[in-house]
């Protein structure tokens, strides 16, 4: 950690400093370290907090992922990394790509069930053609005959068989993986994580985390990916991150996605073997997966209009049908337990019993691309894999076919041009933006780049919001989203929020700040309830909008203007029904005003109709990681 | 996920009915008792040919095969030969988008493998750092302080914005609120652009340094800057990007080539197309 690093992180040094100094060594500090003077000219040297958001995808496919590249997609990591630092490639099947503007980091995450394995049938490489399987798919791939390969290969991983086998080819495969992560890094101009996912799909439900490691290759070299075919139980996979920090002395989190397609258990109320949480559950839950990816193309999951009937914004770019292999259908009381929102409830109520959150998490966006493609607007929306690139069919395309059930298969037409991940961080370098995951201050958006920012106090005045350093006093006398509320001062008795949001520099005007509240009632029971607390253009009565910001979207032109709504936005809000005695959790929703969605861009663009009742518009958004307050203090 | 592509090839109607084509034909082949052809053509295998079988099989196997073994695969080998043959001479091969696009796949994986076995020279490598210098070059970088003014600003607001700031103020306490950062470390124009919209970074580059300028327009409204620190773009030296230039040294060479085999092997056709106007009408 650099000097512009965090207050926590120097305190100890400082304390330590202290108790040595008392034991009388000779520390002979240097002048310079400390006749710096009281007060710099630039005002910025003792910022020791984040004043920049970086914008990136933490969860990008290439052919190295088996069901990308068995399936016949081409480009790899080189491609992808390519794409994210913002150059010009070639997409497999529409010619040429290129992001509006770079990325500022991304991890390249794929799947560790047999990482690499169609590049390593591709080039018949010795390692993969020395096992049984491999060389009987090699076989297959050079008859021409990938496709029935590629089906093979989905049997056995639904199986959970490992039809390679070969440690030397995950060993081989995952130095590459390093290399690549290595080559591409650019510390201060374009950051590149070393990591994977863990794909666990029992029954077809989607357990997926993505695991990203904060450190280089020097500690990374010493493990390699701990995959679904080692373990279906995220337990297990935990065990492998302890392990790894232990033994390495490097750091690692997870982080989860697509819980609307397991089917209710990605955040079940018990363990995978069907036990209650205790409290050791609850605390490595909490500390290894700090962040949930809530939005990406295959379903938002923030809330549910079922589990949020009061929440007119609830029904965002939903995929609700079944789990993530189509092969059982969704039951309304699995919603509770897949959705973020209803999530964090759970988790009051699971601290409330055990003292510690099991779902402690903060929210991010990513891409989930599987065509290395990171492209989230809606005007440049080149798909989630590469049979979903801009075609004139992709209209009509199935994602994921159900075997069961038409009814539950993922179709093309439904995927959202999602997500990003925002992150409050010092500097762009592997080191200050995994901390900003672990700490959570990070939000989610639903692929435009439009910050926001969101500080909870007990005393903030509400002209303090529109002082241009407002996070000086965010910082210093209170907490930032993913934080705890600090123990209320004697003679306040509620917390105070003060948020500003700030639209995309080439997006869409905003229409309105909300606040989200969770707790749990006297009676033990989770309620949730939204306040708008900044409206462009119109007072807030009684707690919304007064009316709608309107809509400027022409769908056959897929074009809308910036007439309405505002660039900036800015709201100071106090808690009006807060009880000292509830534990409760406050997180921050922003809308843009309505847009055309790719849908629209591709009716424009292949002059084709759309199946009647495709949505046209969307209302992109950011949602921020929570801030909690606990009676506890 | 399934590839759509290959999977509409399998289930094509054109696809079933050569399946089906062959199997009738092979079935009725079996059935009448063909007369024997007089026309005997010649099908050597050379030892060469048994050889190479001898080691794909070690390569797969990790040893090599046993006499029967061999002799098995010499066998199957002439009954592939056979078959193929015979389906070529039925013209099989013709029109099967499935046989084309694997033919082009090979071609373009031989191109393609031919580039990447490439080892360039020292001196090749040095040529071309040299040759394509301004693409090795380090952006340029500006770092700079900034007050937001507001989407627009009148002249009186800018004037005593400025003079409050030359006075001593701390910038974040003049100006509008935003959620820009107040002060950006040297950065490159994508890192700028990002933050504040396309055309800000091309702006600073202009401003004299240390002293509030402006005002400079964003995306967002307008902004007093000070640049804080300027760097131009250099040339790192050849041994330190090494391993980068003969990456873009590979990619250039690939695309070169393989349009260069693609004209070379156009120049041996005499190609006749029609106008696609006449077609497309």
């Amino acid at each position: 950690m650099n000097r512009r690093g965090w207050h926590c992180c120097l305190l100890p040094l400082a304390v330590g400093f202290m108790t040595q100094g008392t034991h009388g060594q000779d520390l002979s500090i240097s002048e310079d370290e400390y006749a710096a003077p009281a007060n710099p000219y630039s005002p910025y040297v003792d910022d020791h907090f984040p004043q920049n958001v970086y914008f990136g995808d933490t969860h990008l496919h290439t052919a190295w992922s088996a069901d990308a590249g068995m399936g016949g997609a081409k480009p790899g990591p080189d491609v992808a990394y390519r794409a994210a630092r913002g150059e010009v490639v070639q997409s497999q099947t529409a010619g040429p790509f290129k992001l509006i503007r770079p990325l500022d980091f991304v991890v390249v995450a794929d799947h560790a069930e047999n990482l690499g394995l169609s590049d390593y049938l591709e080039r018949g490489d010795p390692l993969v053609r020395r096992t049984e399987g491999g060389e009987r798919w090699y076989q297959m791939f050079k008859a021409g005959d990938g496709y029935d390969a590629f089906i093979e290969w989905i049997a056995a991983n639904g199986r959970g068989e490992d039809m390679i086998k070969s440690p030397e080819m995950v060993a081989a495969v995952w130095q590459k993986v390093i290399d690549n992560a290595e080559h591409y890094y650019e510390p201060g101009v374009f950051t590149t994580f070393i990591g994977y996912e863990w794909t666990s799909g029992p029954d077809g439900n989607n357990l997926h985390r993505n695991v990203i490691f904060r450190d280089g290759a020097d500690r990374t070299r010493q493990v390699v990916p701990f995959s679904a075919l080692d373990s279906d139980d995220p337990e297990d996979l935990w065990d492998y991150l302890e392990a790894y920090e232990k033994d390495t002395g490097g750091q690692v989190l997870a982080i989860p996605h697509n819980g609307n397609l397991s089917n209710g258990m990605m955040f079940m109320l018990e363990t995978f073997d069907g036990d209650a949480f205790d409290e050791a559950y609850a605390r490595r839950r909490a500390n290894f997966e700090p962040v949930v990816e809530v939005t990406q193309p295959k379903g938002t999951g923030e809330t549910h209009p079922f589990l949020s009937p009061d929440d007119a914004f609830a029904d965002h770019e939903i995929i609700d049908t079944s789990n993530l292999a189509g092969s059982a259908a969704k039951e309304q009381e699995m919603l509770r337990t897949e959705y973020a929102r209803s999530a964090l409830k759970l988790g009051l109520a699971e601290a409330e019993r055990l003292g510690v959150n099991p779902f402690k998490f903060g929210m991010i966006g990513a891409t989930d691309a599987h065509n290395a493609l990171p492209s989230t607007r809606e005007e440049n929306w080149f798909g989630k894999a590469y049979i979903v690139e801009p075609s004139p069919h992709r209209k009509e395309g199935v994602l994921i076919e159900s075997t069961v059930d038409p009814k539950l298969s993922i179709y093309d037409i439904d995927l959202g041009a999602s997500g990003l991940a925002g992150v409050w961080a010092t500097e762009n370098t592997r080191e200050a933006i995994w901390d900003a995951f672990a700490r959570r201050e990070v939000f989610a958006t639903s692929g435009s780049r439009l910050r926001v920012r969101v500080f909870g106090g007990w005393d903030f005045q509400p002209e303090e919001v529109l002082r241009p350093d407002f996070a000086d006093a965010g910082y210093s006398r209170g907490v930032p989203m993913g934080g705890d509320l600090r123990p209320a001062p004697e003679g306040t008795d509620a917390p105070t929020f003060m948020v500003r949001a700030l639209r995309d520099p080439d997006g869409a005007n905003l229409d309105r700040i909300q606040m989200i509240k969770g707790w749990v009632d006297d009676n033990g029971d989770t309620q949730e309830k939204i306040w708008d607390v900044a409206c462009a253009g119109r007072e807030i009565v009684d707690g919304g909008c007064n009316g709608d910001v309107g809509n400027t979207v022409n769908v056959a032109s897929a074009s809308y203007t910036n007439d309405i709504g505002s660039a900036v936005l800015a709201g100071h809000w106090t808690d009006p029904e807060f009880d000292p005695d509830q534990r409760a959790f406050y997180y921050v929703r922003v809308l843009e005003i309505p847009t055309p969605r790719w849908t629209a861009y591709d009716a424009k663009y292949f002059q084709i109709e759309m199946p009647e009742g495709t949505p046209m518009e969307v209302i992109d958004r950011a949602y921020t990681s929570p801030i909690w307050y606990g009676p506890e203090g | 996920m399934a590839d759509r592509s290959i999977k509409r090839l399998v289930t094509e109607p054109f696809v079933h009915f050569l399946l089906i084509g062959v199997a009738l034909f092979g079935l009725y082949g079996w059935l009448n008792d063909v007369p024997e052809d007089t026309s005997v053509r010649s099908l050597v295998i050379t030892e060469s040919d048994v050889a190479q079988l001898a080691s794909n099989f070690r390569q797969v196997w990790q040893r090599p095969p046993t006499r029967e073994e061999l002799q098995r695969l010499v066998d199957k080998y002439v009954q592939e030969e056979i078959l193929v043959r015979e389906a070529l001479a039925m013209g099989l091969d013709t029109g099967d988008a499935v046989i084309r696009q694997r033919l082009r796949q090979k071609m373009e994986f031989i191109l393609d493998g031919a580039v990447a076995s490439l080892v360039p020279s020292d001196q090749a490598l040095r040529e071309y750092y040299r040759a394509n210098a301004e693409r090795f070059t380090t952006r340029p970088k500006v770092g700079f302080q900034q007050v937001f003014l507001g989407k627009t600003v009148d002249e009186a607001t800018v004037a005593s914005t400025r003079q409050a700031l030359e006075a001593g103020a701390a910038p974040g306490e003049v100006g509008q609120a935003t959620l820009l950062a107040p002060e950006m470390r040297p950065s490159v124009s994508t890192t700028v652009d990002s933050n504040f919209g396309v055309g800000f970074f091309d702006q600073l580059v202009t401003l004299p340094p240390d002293i509030w300028a402006g005002p400079v327009q964003s995306a967002f409204g307008l902004h007093l800057v000070k640049v804080t620190g300027k760097t131009t773009g250099t040339v790192p030296g050849f041994e330190a990007i090494r391993e980068q230039v003969e990456d873009a040294w590979r990619r250039d060479t690939a695309e070169r080539l393989s349009k260069e085999q693609l004209l070379a092997m156009k120049s041996d056709y005499d190609i006749s197309v029609p106008d696609v106007d006449g077609v497309s009408q």
